[in-house]
């Protein structure tokens, strides 16, 4: 009986470790997002018309660089709802 | 490298490439010379009555003469990141789409680097040489070929800050999700990190003791003033004038005082037309 308890309850630790870990990884993936597209602004940004990176710079990272041009188009979709993404990472209702 | 680098700067038409050629001559009678004009409005060949290329032509048996081809160069150099982009996107030539990538070969902006480029591909090539003497494009030109390599750091190591802040981010996630840090190679991090040691190189060498900066000037107030704001927009980065060399100095005109504190030269108006090399020579000689 003692034991089924300490099963019990250390089934719900782990569950409860898990949603933590979850959370806590949802919150610091999107932080990588956020820096992963100031990276991109500021390497990129001569396409958006913002000030960047001297020319060969740019051209030598570009190789390099799909991912962090595809982060750019996608936040052209995205942009008009800015704080949606915002709540659904915090999670705020 | 055992060479020693003169820079000749100044603004247009104030004798920089023939002040270059003067020096060059002088100095090739006893070491080892190499001149490169990296102004795209060549005047060397004017001055030497010879055709100058990219390659470098014997003038002497101590003295080599180039006319660097900036334009070329840029275009080189964009048909190296063409290359790459092609390895990188190979998907492109199964469609057979790489001559798309032409155009970026025609993109406006890199002049600084093409000096650059040109700048180290003579380190490179000259390195026995004793003297390498570069006469440098007008001002604007020369001042951003000067500031490219600390520019170009401040960006660099603000990349890389940003790139080392996402990969710490990352070895979080993965020990939190597999209980141990394993996350892919930053590619960006490490080409970031190659144009950081070239750049730092490049600054090293610009700054060493082995680089001698050279501003010619004329007596007039145009070249005067402007020969000031390129004294003080080097030391902003870091730069210093080593030499002033006042050319076709008239004693009877007004005094160049504004440069006291600097070494002169000066440099009277030459009797004879300064072209062919004979000519350089004989009046190198009756001036240095």
């Amino acid at each position: 009986m003692l034991s089924k308890i300490k099963d019990y309850i250390i089934g719900k630790i782990h569950l409860a470790d898990e949603i933590a870990r979850a959370k806590s990884v949802d919150i610091i993936e999107s932080e990588i997002t956020q820096l992963e597209y100031i990276f991109s602004v500021l390497t990129f940004g001569e396409f958006l018309g913002y000030p960047s990176v001297p020319s060969q710079i740019m051209f030598e990272l570009l190789s390099e660089s799909e991912d962090s041009i595809n982060l750019l188009l996608d936040r052209i979709n995205t942009q008009n709802e800015p704080l949606a993404e915002l709540i659904s990472t915090f999670r705020i209702d | 490298m055992k060479s020693k680098i003169h820079f000749y700067i100044g603004k247009g038409g104030v004798g920089k490439s023939t002040i270059s050629s003067l020096y060059s001559v002088y100095l090739s009678d006893n070491h080892k010379v190499n001149l490169a004009s990296l102004d795209s409005a060549h005047n060397l060949s004017d001055i030497f009555n010879i055709s100058f290329s990219d390659r470098p032509k014997d003038i002497s048996s101590n003295l080599k003469v180039t006319e660097v081809n900036i334009e070329n160069k840029i275009k080189e150099y964009l048909g190296e990141i063409e290359n790459d982009l092609a390895i990188s996107n190979t998907n492109l030539a199964a469609f057979n789409l790489l001559d798309e990538l032409n155009i970026i070969k025609q993109s406006p902006g890199l002049e600084e680097y093409g000096l650059l480029k040109s700048f180290s591909d003579i380190i490179e090539n000259h390195a026995e040489a004793d003297h390498l003497i570069f006469d440098m494009p007008p001002t604007a030109l020369s001042m951003k070929f000067f500031s490219l390599p600390s520019r170009s750091l401040l960006w660099i190591e603000k990349l890389i800050d940003l790139r080392n802040r996402i990969k710490e981010k990352k070895e979080i996630v993965s020990t939190i999700k597999i209980g141990k840090s394993e996350i892919e190679q930053d590619k960006i991090l490490k080409k970031l990190l190659e144009l950081k040691k070239q750049f730092q190189t490049f600054n090293n060498l610009l700054k060493s003791e082995k680089v001698e900066i050279n501003l010619v000037v004329n007596q007039d107030s145009l070249s005067i003033n402007e020969g000031r704001k390129i004294i003080n927009e080097l030391e902003i980065i870091g730069f210093k004038v080593d030499k002033i060399i006042i050319n076709k100095f008239d004693e009877t005109q007004q005094k160049v005082s504004a440069f006291e504190i600097f070494d002169q030269v000066k440099i009277p108006i030459s009797k004879e037309k300064l072209i062919g090399y004979e000519n350089l020579k004989t009046f190198a000689i009756s001036i240095f």
